[in-house]
């Protein structure tokens, strides 16, 4: 039996003549034989895919009006609702960068899975339209998770990095709360890579407590890609990348604003963030500002042990790790025929304290408390991150034209009570780094392939200040050309490859620090000579997605990626604060490169989903910080007062493996049960010991009760807790300690409003309810041993109001 | 009931994965044990006279190097990171053998500003495990230097 759904609109369904049928969704329903018996409750179940290309769309929100049930496609692009009632139902499918679908279908008993086609808004223009950009990046072979603005919302997270942290493969490192920066399956740092507005964000990423520069508030859409992504973004992909869109261009006509509050009980995080965003004739425009202030965190602990001292924590709360954030983004652009350009200028600024021991070995007289619980003190970093950013589209029929053109300015500060012979106060560490990157992207599409073309530029320029030495300044330029191609072979099988060629240099200034006695400068001691290095590069991907049944799919994608010594690694040399390591670069590093394999497959069993991951890596000349035997002290007696252990960047091959198995069982509709495990496993084939920072291995469930309450202003309430199971890690580096597992349970309740033009959530969500005490591998402070924050109860409340 | 196992499943594996001790001790991770005889806690020096070290330093493996490190605590926050005029110290010596007894005789010049100071002992072994200070391996002993 195959039973086309008759639609109202006819013109939905012509798609050839897209001329005439702009302005609507392109709509293709098919209808399978039946895949289960009848019986009153009826399941439906389909997949969302690209009008143009095909490709199965991840992410797209399919929301059912009646029952208020909501559910994103997953990676293959299907979706499923269990235990509906036979009848007339209203549907709405969302999408960044595509035309809203909504239809209304008569369900009935026998029905089999639907497949809804969403047509890209820029494509199609004959009408002046307001159109998104596009947002089918890169290969669908990767396993790629994907955060829309009001899952984001629901995290109630105040660091983006620590709102991915719950999906599986994704950690943070941190420090304190309010510096976080994502970690993609034991990779982080230089080795993954998070587009904002498809630019590669550059500040200081090579340092552990140097967390991410964007304003949380800010992203409408998160994709994170695990795995080698060096291909499609460049060197320091290979361990995967987060792209941050933002919000869809304003429709035509229409007028948004937006509030969102957050509160964290913890800390007593305020957070505001308000958003205008309109469109006329053609032209739009976007402006947000976003403020956080919080002030030092609790713990649940009154002491902690260092330096063989028993020393205090007053009141629990971890003295000067109180922090604020003030950031604005304005952003305006013009829609015409031939395709659309819009420029963004954003700047992200935070000073965020660092705990008063995090530098140098806390003493338990700087511990007793200075009567303010918000102040920022020394020591604090830091951080402004100004941007401006533009993007081009230029349509050509089918095809398009993307251009990126940005300007950043990371301007990073240290501040510290130190014994600096120059006049310049509390200055430890000043970086200033300017980035100027180029990208253009041509995509073509055929029938049953897609392509794209890309070209990469991006030059930089350090330059250094304060009484600390740790990076020298350099110039650096880098350049990388690219094709990736999609061919689909009938409906089950596509392939998927990649070619890319890179050129790069770096210019590192020789840098003395002159040494003083009495006063006087008596010698100059050579931090780095001059390094001039330049690096060739090819790379390529293959694989492949093979989807026979409606219920299993098969991925698998081989590629070769590779990653530049970044300056640090090639030219540090000084004492890191809190660590009392010694890092030393190396100006012999080589390209570092991965050959990495990537196996997924989901499968689905009536009312349960299954999705398991894998992931295998060579790498060789893998860059890491190796311990020496050699104390500061030998290299030179006066340069490094605080000397401790020389570590130097070393080139050796290593190991990486491991994966997620991820469950979705939904017993009846209002019932969802969720878990992911992960788990990584690294070794450094020199030392035969693993890499330090890898992350434990970890189980996050979640179990959620979605009830309709009925009323006209809040439809229906959803409730969920959860449950964060980490084992010990004991699989670690050499001078790495392991870290004791733990178990940190956590609630949430949710509710969306509606009244009139006005709309909104209200989320709160509880983190360790327990109180528990217990240590995070990852955490900065972990070194001081200090434990994690105690209890914490956040609320967010947004509030939109929208004329269409 | 079906789904109650499904439930559990993640967590017996999470389980599997915390009990488990993978990577036997082919390598030896284990930083040397410092002992410090001299000077002890709280002892008091008068600028111009001599510091007598005395420690054990034993590896379960092999030495490498130590060093002692001696800077001032007047002002009570991170520790100095110039040479600065207060006394300061710091001389790395090397080390063989998983055991040895070491001894230093360190002279305070007879200029040295009075006060408190941190009188630190840190230790390398052959296969580049350190001592450190969060687990308390590394050795500080506080001492005084009274005015002459």
């Amino acid at each position: 039996m195959n039973c086309p759904i008759t639609i109202t609109e006819p013109s939905l369904i012509r798609r050839k003549n897209f001329t005439r049928v702009l302005p609507y969704l392109l709509l293709v329903f098919t209808w399978a034989f039946p895949a289960q018996p009848a019986r009153a409750q009826q399941s439906f179940s389909g997949s969302v895919n690209d009008a143009s290309t095909g490709a199965p769309l991840p992410g797209a929100t399919v929301h059912l009006s009646g029952p208020a049930l909501s559910a994103n496609t997953d990676s293959t692009g299907r979706f499923h609702f269990h235990d509906l009632q036979p009848g007339r139902h209203n549907l709405r499918i969302t999408h960044v960068g595509y035309k809203h679908l909504s239809i209304s279908f008569l369900l009935r008993p026998n029905d089999g899975p639907a497949k809804f086609e969403l047509t890209p808004e820029a494509v199609h223009l004959t009408e002046v339209r307001i159109a998104a950009p596009f947002y089918k990046k890169g290969s669908q072979l990767l396993p790629t998770d994907v955060l829309n603005a009001d899952e984001l919302r629901q995290k109630n997270k105040s660091t983006i990095a620590n709102a991915l942290e719950d999906l599986p493969g994704i950690k943070a490192i941190n420090t304190g709360v309010g510096i976080a920066k994502p970690v993609i399956r034991g990779m982080s740092h230089n080795r993954i890579i998070v587009n904002n507005q498809g630019i590669k964000q550059e500040g200081q990423q090579w340092g552990s407590d140097h967390g991410l520069e964007i304003d949380s508030f800010e992203p409408g859409r998160i994709e994170i890609v695990k795995g080698p992504a060096s291909l499609r973004y460049g060197s320091d992909g290979l361990g995967g990348v987060i792209n941050l869109y933002p919000p869809p261009i304003p429709q035509d006509s229409s007028f948004k604003a937006t509030l969102n509050t957050l509160y964290n009980s913890n800390n007593h995080l305020f957070g505001v963030s308000a958003m205008v965003q309109g469109a006329q004739n053609g032209r739009f425009y976007r402006v947000r500002l976003s403020g956080q202030d919080f002030g030092d965190y609790a713990v649940p602990a009154t002491e902690f042990t260092y330096n063989s001292y028993v020393l205090p924590i007053y009141n629990n709360r971890l003295k000067n790790t109180a922090g604020r954030e003030r950031n604005f983004s304005v952003m305006t652009g013009i829609k015409k025929k031939w395709g659309s350009s819009d420029i963004t200028v954003s700047n992200f600024h935070q000073k965020a304290a660092l705990f008063v021991g995090a530098i140098g070995v806390p003493r338990s007289r700087q511990l007793t408390p200075d009567g303010n619980n918000r102040n920022i003190a020394t020591p604090f970093q830091q951080t402004n991150h100004f941007k401006v950013a533009s993007t081009t589209r230029l349509l050509h029929g089918r095809n398009w034209t993307e251009i990126d053109a940005a300007y950043q300015f990371n301007a990073r500060q240290e501040h510290s009570d130190g014994h600096g012979r120059l006049a310049q106060g509390t200055l430890a560490h000043g970086l200033d780094l300017h980035t100027l990157s180029a990208n253009i992207r041509y995509f073509q599409h055929k029938k049953n392939e897609s392509r794209i073309w890309g070209l990469q530029l991006e030059g930089q320029q350090n330059s250094r200040r304060g009484f600390e030495y740790l990076l020298p300044a350099y110039r650096k330029f880098s350049s990388g050309f690219y094709a990736l191609t999609e061919w689909s072979a009938g409906d089950a099988f596509l392939v998927s490859g990649g070619l890319r060629a890179d050129y790069s240099f770096i210019h590192i200034d020789a840098t003395s620090e002159p040494i003083y006695k009495d006063n006087q400068v008596v010698r100059y001691y050579e931090r780095n000579p001059q390094i001039r290095k330049d690096f060739a590069n090819l790379s390529g991907s293959l694989g492949f997605t093979f989807q026979p049944l409606e219920d299993f799919g098969l991925k698998a994608n081989f590629g070769s990626s590779f990653r530049m010594p970044a300056a640090n690694e090639l030219a540090i040399n000084g004492v890191h604060h809190g660590t009392f390591r010694h890092e030393m670069g190396n100006s012999a590093l080589k390209t570092e490169r991965g050959f990495q394999l990537d196996l997924s497959t989901d499968l689905r069993v009536e009312r349960l989903k299954t999705t398991i991951a894998l992931f295998g890596a060579y790498y060789k000349n893998y860059i890491y910080l190796a311990p020496t035997a050699v104390f500061s002290s030998s290299l030179d007696p006066d340069a490094f007062p605080e000397g401790g252990q020389v570590y130097q960047f070393q080139q050796n091959n290593a190991i990486y493996g491991g994966g997620e198995l991820s469950l979705d069982y939904q017993p009846t509709r209002f019932l969802q049960f969720r878990s992911a495990l992960e788990y990584v496993y690294n070794l450094n084939l020199d030392s035969r010991l693993p890499l330090p920072f890898t992350p434990p291995p970890s189980v996050f469930s979640e179990i959620f009760y979605t009830t309709a309450i009925g009323g006209d202003t809040f439809s229906h309430l959803k409730l969920g807790v959860n449950l964060r199971n980490v084992g010990t890690q004991n699989r670690t580096d050499r001078n790495e300690r392991p870290t004791g597992g733990y178990h940190l349970l956590g609630a949430s309740v949710g509710t969306i409003f509606k009244i009139g033009k006005l709309s909104g959530n209200l989320n709160a969500t509880a983190r360790n309810l327990t109180n528990q005490l217990y240590m995070n591998h990852l955490s900065r402070y972990r070194l001081l041993n200090l434990p994690e924050p105690a209890q914490n109860y956040s609320v967010s409340l947004s509030f939109n109001f929208a004329t269409l | 009931m079906k789904h109650l196992v499904a439930f559990c499943i993640p967590f017996l594996v999470a389980l599997q994965f915390s009990c488990k001790n993978d990577d036997p001790a082919v390598t030896d991770k284990e930083p040397p044990v410092i002992t410090v005889e001299k000077p002890v806690m709280e002892a008091s020096y008068t600028a111009g006279s001599q510091i007598s070290f005395e420690a054990v330093i034993e590896d379960n493996q092999e030495l490498a190097v130590y060093q002692i490190e001696i800077h001032d605590d007047h002002d009570g926050h991170s520790h100095g990171r110039m040479a600065a005029s207060p006394f300061s110290y710091r001389k790395s010596f090397q080390l063989t053998g998983k055991k040895a007894t070491v001894t230093e005789t360190i002279a305070i010049p007879a200029d040295a500003a009075p006060g408190e100071y941190h009188f630190i002992v840190t230790a390398i072994d052959k296969a580049n495990n350190a001592t450190n200070f969060a687990d308390g391996s590394t050795k500080e002993i506080h001492i005084e230097i009274t005015e002459k």
